[in-house]
C-alpha cells in the first residue's frame, strides 16, 4: 500500500511536543480540570472506565489515554473526581499531581512518624513526592480503602541528590499534560522487593523525611504505591484496554474502554488472545529485522519505538520520530516467556511531522527510535485491540498467571 | 551492528570500601581516566573492557567500551574513542544512575533542554532530547529503564549513533 507524501510545507507550529501550548496551560490547569468528558458508569458494568484519548486536560497531548479517578479522606465522604488521569499499563501505581488535588491526605510514614517520599524515574521525567493515604474508587467497583499513592510534589522537602540527577522533575500538570498517572502495569507494588531492605540492590526510591532532609528507606512491598487494580476485591488480575481502529490520518479524540479484571467477567473475556508472558523485568522478546530484542507493551508510550533505518523528523519538529516519505508497513515476532506464545504483529509507520499536522490527537501509525535493544509497543499497538495486561503472581481464572501480555 | 572484540574481559573488582567520593569528574567529554572516577563515585564492583570495531570501518578499533556494574544491578558502558576520550555512555538498570556524574557539566544542558522542550513530547516512558552539545535518550517501563547520552561533535569517523546502546 502506497499513500502519498504528506504536505508539511508552511506549518510553523506543528510540534508532537506542543511546548509553547504546554507552557500557557499550566496557569488555566484548576478550571480545566472539568474540561474533560464526564464519566459515566452504564449499569452491570462497574469495571468499565472510560478510556479516552484526546488533547487531555491541557490541551497538548497526543496518543495519551485518559480516564477518571476518584479519591477521598481516608473513611471520610470527603471525596473529589479527578479527570485527566493518563493510563499507563507501563508502570504500577496511581499518582496525583499536588495542584490537582484539594484534598487534605494523611502522609504514609516511618514507625517513627517521619513521612515517606518517593522518586520515581520514568523514561521522560521523574516524579518526587509524598506516599499519602487515600480511598480510592475506580469505576462502580467497592472503594479500595486507605491505599498508599503518590502526590507528585517536586517543591516537597529537600528533593535528595540521587532524584535530581535523573530525568527532569514533573512540576505541574500543565507542564506535563495531565493530571496524574493510573499505573495499571504488571506490577502489584511498584519498587518490589528491591526496596523493600536497605543494601546495594536498593534502587533509591523511597525515603524518610525528617528534620535533617529526606534519608533512603526501607519499604515493605504491601506498604509501597500499588497498583490499585490488585488491590480490589474482585477484578484484581489486570486490565483490558480496548480502544477501537482510527482512520489512517488519526483521530481528533478515540473512546475506548478500560475494563478491570481479566476473565472475571462477561465484558474482559481473554477469548481468543494469546498470552506473552513476561519476564522478571516485564519484558517480552520481539524479533524484528533478524534481530530479537527485550519487547514490552505500553499504553504511555505515546508511539512505536524501536530501532531500524527509516528517515528520521528535523530535530527542531519532532526529535527522535520517524518521517518516512511514504507510509510504511512493518512487521515484528513476539515472543512469550517459555514459549508461552507466539505470533507476528503488523504495524505502520508514517510521517509523524505530516500526522501532527493534521491536528488530529490519536494516531496508530506514529513511531520514533529508539537506540536501545528494546521495542516499545506503544499506544499505537493498542488502536483495534484489546489489550491485556496481567498482573504479577495474580492466577486469571481459565488462563495464566501474571506477569503477561496479551492481545 | 556493532562488533565487540572481546579482546580480554579483564574484571577488575575495586577495594572501594575506603574511597571517599571526590568532585564529580564527568565521563562525558572526559579522559578515559575519567571512568575510573565515575566507577568509583558510583560505587561498581566491576568493570569489563570490550574493544569494539566501527560497523562501517570494521578493519579499525575506533574506541573502547568500559562497562561499570553496580551492586545494584545498574549497568553503564562508557564509550572511549581512540584520542582518549568520553564521546557516549549508556545505561541500563532498575533506575537510572546518577547522571549528574556520568554526564558533568552536559547534564545541566540535558536537564534544561528536557525542560524548554516540553515533556510530553513522547509520552512518559520515552524521551529524546537534543542539547546544543548532548544528545539523550531516555525510556524504558516501571523496573527496567534505559538511556544513553552522547556528544555528537565528538563522535569517532564512521561511528554511526546506534552503536551506543
Amino acid at each position: 500500500m502506497r499513500r502519498d507524501r504528506f504536505a508539511i510545507a508552511g506549518i510553523s507550529i506543528l510540534l508532537l511536543s506542543l511546548a509553547n501550548a504546554s507552557v500557557h496551560a499550566a496557569s488555566a490547569n484548576a478550571q480545566r480540570s472539568q474540561a474533560s468528558p464526564p464519566m459515566q458508569t452504564p449499569p452491570g458494568q462497574s469495571n468499565v472506565l472510560t478510556a479516552t484519548v484526546w488533547t487531555g486536560p491541557y490541551g497538548n497531548y497526543i496518543n495519551g489515554p485518559f480516564t477518571h479517578v476518584t479519591i477521598c479522606q481516608p473513611g471520610t465522604d470527603s471525596c473529589q473526581t479527578i479527570g485527566g488521569i493518563l493510563i499507563d499499563t507501563g508502570s504500577s501505581g496511581l499518582r496525583i499531581f499536588n495542584q490537582a488535588k484539594r484534598l487534605t491526605l494523611p502522609s504514609v510514614t516511618t514507625a517513627k512518624g517521619e513521612p515517606i517520599a518517593e522518586c520515581v524515574a520514568f523514561g521522560t521525567l521523574s516524579t518526587w513526592g509524598r506516599v499519602a493515604f487515600a480511598d480510592v474508587k475506580l469505576g462502580g467497583e467497592p472503594t479500595i480503602p486507605s491505599m498508599p499513592i503518590q502526590v507528585i510534589n517536586a517543591g516537597y522537602g529537600v528533593v535528595p541528590a540521587i532524584c535530581r540527577s535523573g530525568p527532569p522533575l514533573a512540576l505541574s500538570p500543565g507542564q506535563i499534560g495531565y493530571n496524574g498517572i493510573l499505573g495499571v502495569g504488571l506490577w502489584g507494588a511498584d519498587c518490589g522487593g528491591a526496596c523493600a531492605t536497605l543494601g546495594p540492590q536498593n534502587p533509591s526510591m523511597y525515603f524518610a523525611c525528617g528534620p535533617l532532609g529526606c534519608r533512603l528507606t526501607p519499604m515493605a512491598e504491601a506498604a509501597q504505591v500499588q497498583n490499585p487494580v490488585a488491590l480490589l476485591p474482585e477484578d484484581n488480575d489486570g486490565v483490558v484496554l480496548k480502544l477501537p481502529l482510527i482512520p489512517f490520518l488519526g483521530a481528533p479524540s478515540v473512546s475506548g474502554k478500560l475494563v478491570l479484571g481479566i476473565n472475571t467477567r462477561g465484558n474482559n473475556k481473554l477469548g481468543d488472545a494469546s498470552i506473552f508472558l513476561a519476564d522478571d523485568l516485564g519484558n517480552i522478546a520481539t524479533t524484528f529485522n533478524n534481530r530479537t530484542i527485550d519487547g514490552f507493551v505500553d499504553s504511555g508510550s505515546n508511539a512505536l519505538f524501536f530501532n531500524a533505518s527509516i528517515p528520521q523528523c528535523d530535530p527542531t519538529l519532532a526529535a527522535g520520530f520517524y518521517c518516512p516519505s511514504d507510509l510504511m508497513v512493518l512487521g515484528a515476532i513476539n515472543t512469550g516467556r517459555n514459549g508461552s506464545a507466539t505470533g507476528p504483529v503488523a504495524f505502520s509507520v508514517a510521517n509523524a511531522v505530516g500526522l501532527a499536522a493534521t491536528g488530529n490527537k490519536a494516531f496508530y501509525d506514529v513511531a520514533g527510535t529508539f537506540g536501545a535493544p528494546f521495542f516499545d509497543f506503544g499506544l499505537p499497538f493498542f488502536y483495534g485491540r484489546n489489550v491485556y495486561t496481567g498482573i504479577d503472581g495474580v492466577t486469571t481464572p481459565g488462563a495464566a498467571a501474571g506477569p503477561y501480555f496479551a492481545y | 551492528m556493532t562488533r565487540l572484540q572481546n579482546i580480554s574481559i579483564a574484571v577488575i573488582l575495586l577495594s572501594l570500601v575506603c574511597a571517599r567520593p571526590q568532585a564529580a569528574n564527568a565521563a562525558l567529554g572526559g579522559s578515559a581516566g575519567s571512568v575510573a572516577s565515575d566507577a568509583q563515585i558510583l560505587g561498581a564492583v566491576a568493570i569489563t573492557h570490550f574493544s569494539a570495531a566501527a560497523s562501517n570501518a570494521p578493519s579499525l578499533n575506533v574506541y573502547a567500551v568500559e562497562r561499570l556494574t553496580m551492586p545494584s544491578g545498574i549497568k553503564v558502558n562508557e564509550y572511549v574513542g581512540a584520542d582518549g576520550r568520553v564521546f557516549a555512555v549508556s545505561w541500563r538498570g532498575m533506575r537510572p544512575p546518577d547522571l549528574a556524574v556520568l554526564m558533568g557539566a552536559y547534564f545541566r544542558q540535558y536537564r534544561d533542554a528536557a525542560e524548554a522542550g516540553g515533556l510530553t513530547a513522547l509520552g512518559v516512558h520515552h524521551a529524546s532530547v537534543r542539547a546544543s552539545d548532548v544528545a539523550v535518550e531516555t525510556a524504558g517501563h516501571m523496573r527496567d529503564m534505559w538511556g544513553r547520552a552522547w556528544l555528537p561533535a565528538m563522535l569517532p569517523p564512521a561511528v554511526d549513533e546506534q552503536e551506543i546502546r
